[in-house]
């Protein structure tokens, strides 16, 4: 029995009132994207109908009787669920267009309004003949001389090849070179596992769908490897998903791109919220979180804390239940 | 409000990263997108003040630099500053998996451009995590069609797609 049986007491009230508003009629394509992206319509003015919809008191209202005429009519949920499904897969597929994200700078853009640099858009005014032929002789000789260097350093018994041996071998002592045993990660690939590892450029992006249980907990942990790996937790938040079972008991499905990770919690998860472990390394000064498509958290993330937890609680709003 | 190099700085590192990605998934070119999103946060800063929805203004502007770019008859100009470039070493992947990953770009790409320019718009800016609003700012749509536009641009992606990859449900 829906909430609004509960409240407005006695079952058929919302049948009868369906059968009065809309005689025959299922969810119009406006409804159905009120019933996939819900969260959207927390505020009324953002409207879930449109011109050709018949007037009716609210937004809300008529989020209400979508979801109560979806209960009752097999074709519009299957089509509310294929349209969740289709949002879900187009986030997948569009994934598969993400390259590493580099490290941007705000200086950089700074010292070019300052400089008056080339922009795109913009005509530069144009040099004397003089300046660009130098500025060409110039750019000429660069080139001649790298050849050279390549073609000194392509020889075996090259001096400058002896030269740039000898630097690499007196190289920091303290540095260590760690073999970077990077999973084999098929984009779109999904198990359900407790981990999952990623190798993050600058900015990474954790993306939460799926229904849940609760609202998903993430704590940042920053730590010394290449890599940024995220896991399930158990609720008591102590132990890794699985380690003394022998079997993932909290799990959830992941799929990677360029520069993020996509989880989707298991259904039918009823002990609470999933609790997960971001351990992030240094190259990673962004992290983004998404629920269900929506930007939920942005976090500059602090290096020179190496060992330092930083919990950062993923706020699930309405967009987290369907 | 107005605009300090501080607040500057904060805005633009907040979003750069998404802008970036929105330009890349657009274009196609990596170069291009770095191009446009840098041009994007130049003409904000100009601008001299903040607008009321930084998110949409930035999507727009990169919008339309990106269609007027590929308007013009000339050679893209190409900024001489190179970005402090900081990006990890990957894994190299089989052939095989280089391959598919290579076919799957292909065939999203050309699912995407199925689209009309405004589908394409709305669709990357939802996976970009914009609201309604936003999106409806940014796209020039009346906030009340944007559900409605989004659910059939999803629909015809997909459709595209399982057209292209034989795979999908």
């Amino acid at each position: 029995m829906s909430s609004l049986d509960d409240s407005l007491g006695g079952p058929g009230w919302q049948s009868n009132l369906i059968r009065r508003l809309r005689p025959a009629q299922h969810l119009s394509d406006s409804e159905v994207a009120a019933l996939t992206y819900g969260s959207e319509l927390g505020d009324p003015s953002a409207g879930a109908i449109d011109s050709t919809t018949p007037s009716l008191p609210t937004a809300l209202t008529t989020l209400a009787l979508a979801r109560a005429h979806a209960d009752t009519c097999d074709a519009c949920r299957q089509r509310v669920r294929d349209a969740r499904a289709r949002d879900d897969a187009s986030a997948m597929l569009l994934s598969a267009l993400d390259v590493p994200t580099p490290a941007f700078d705000a200086a950089a853009v700074l010292a070019r309004v300052r400089t008056n640099g080339p922009r795109i858009g913009h005509t530069p005014p144009q040099q004397p003949a003089r300046v660009r032929r130098s500025r060409q002789y110039a750019i000429a000789a660069s080139f001649l001389f790298a050849l050279i260097g390549v073609t000194a350093l392509a020889f075996p018994g090259s001096p400058l090849r002896m030269m740039l041996a000898r630097f690499g071998r007196t190289s920091d002592p303290d540095s260590a070179t760690h073999t970077i045993h990077t999973p084999r990660i098929r984009p779109g690939a999904t198990e359900t596992m407790s981990s999952v590892a990623i190798v993050p450029a600058a900015h990474l992006t954790i993306e939460f769908r799926g229904s849940a249980g609760g609202l998903p907990v993430l704590t940042v942990r920053y730590c010394d490897t290449s890599l940024a790996s995220l896991r399930v937790m158990q609720p008591d938040m102590h132990r890794p998903a699985g380690t003394e079972s022998g079997q993932a008991e909290h799990s959830a499905r992941f799929a990677v791109s360029a520069d993020r990770i996509m989880v989707t919690q298991d259904a039918g998860h009823d002990s609470g919220p999933l609790a997960y472990e971001l351990a992030v390394p240094d190259s990673t000064r962004l992290l983004s979180v998404m629920a269900h498509g929506k930007v939920v958290n942005v976090q500059p993330l602090h290096h020179g804390q190496r060992g330092g937890t930083d919990r950062c609680d993923v706020p699930m709003t309405v967009a987290w239940t369907r | 409000m107005s605009m300090s190099e501080d607040v500057f700085t904060e805005v633009f590192h907040l979003n750069a990263p998404s802008l970036f990605r929105y330009l890349v998934r657009l274009s196609g070119d990596a170069d291009m997108a770095a191009d446009l999103m840098q041009e994007t946060f130049v003409r904000l800063y100009e601008r001299g003040s903040l607008p009321a929805d930084v998110r949409a203004w930035l999507a727009t502007v990169a919008t339309n630099l990106l269609r007027d770019d590929r308007r013009t008859a000339a050679r893209r100009i190409h900024l001489a500053e190179k970005f402090n470039v900081d990006i990890m070493p990957t894994a190299s992947p089989s052939p095989d998996a280089a391959a598919e990953a290579q076919e799957r770009r292909e065939a999203v790409r050309a699912a995407l451009a199925t689209l009309s320019e405004r589908d394409r718009h709305l669709l990357l800016l939802r996976h970009e995590g914009f609201s309604y609003r936003e999106i409806a700012a940014s796209a020039d749509v009346a906030i009340t069609s944007v559900g409605t536009l989004l659910v059939r641009a999803t629909a015809a992606f997909h459709s595209a797609c399982a057209e292209r990859l034989h795979v999908l449900a």
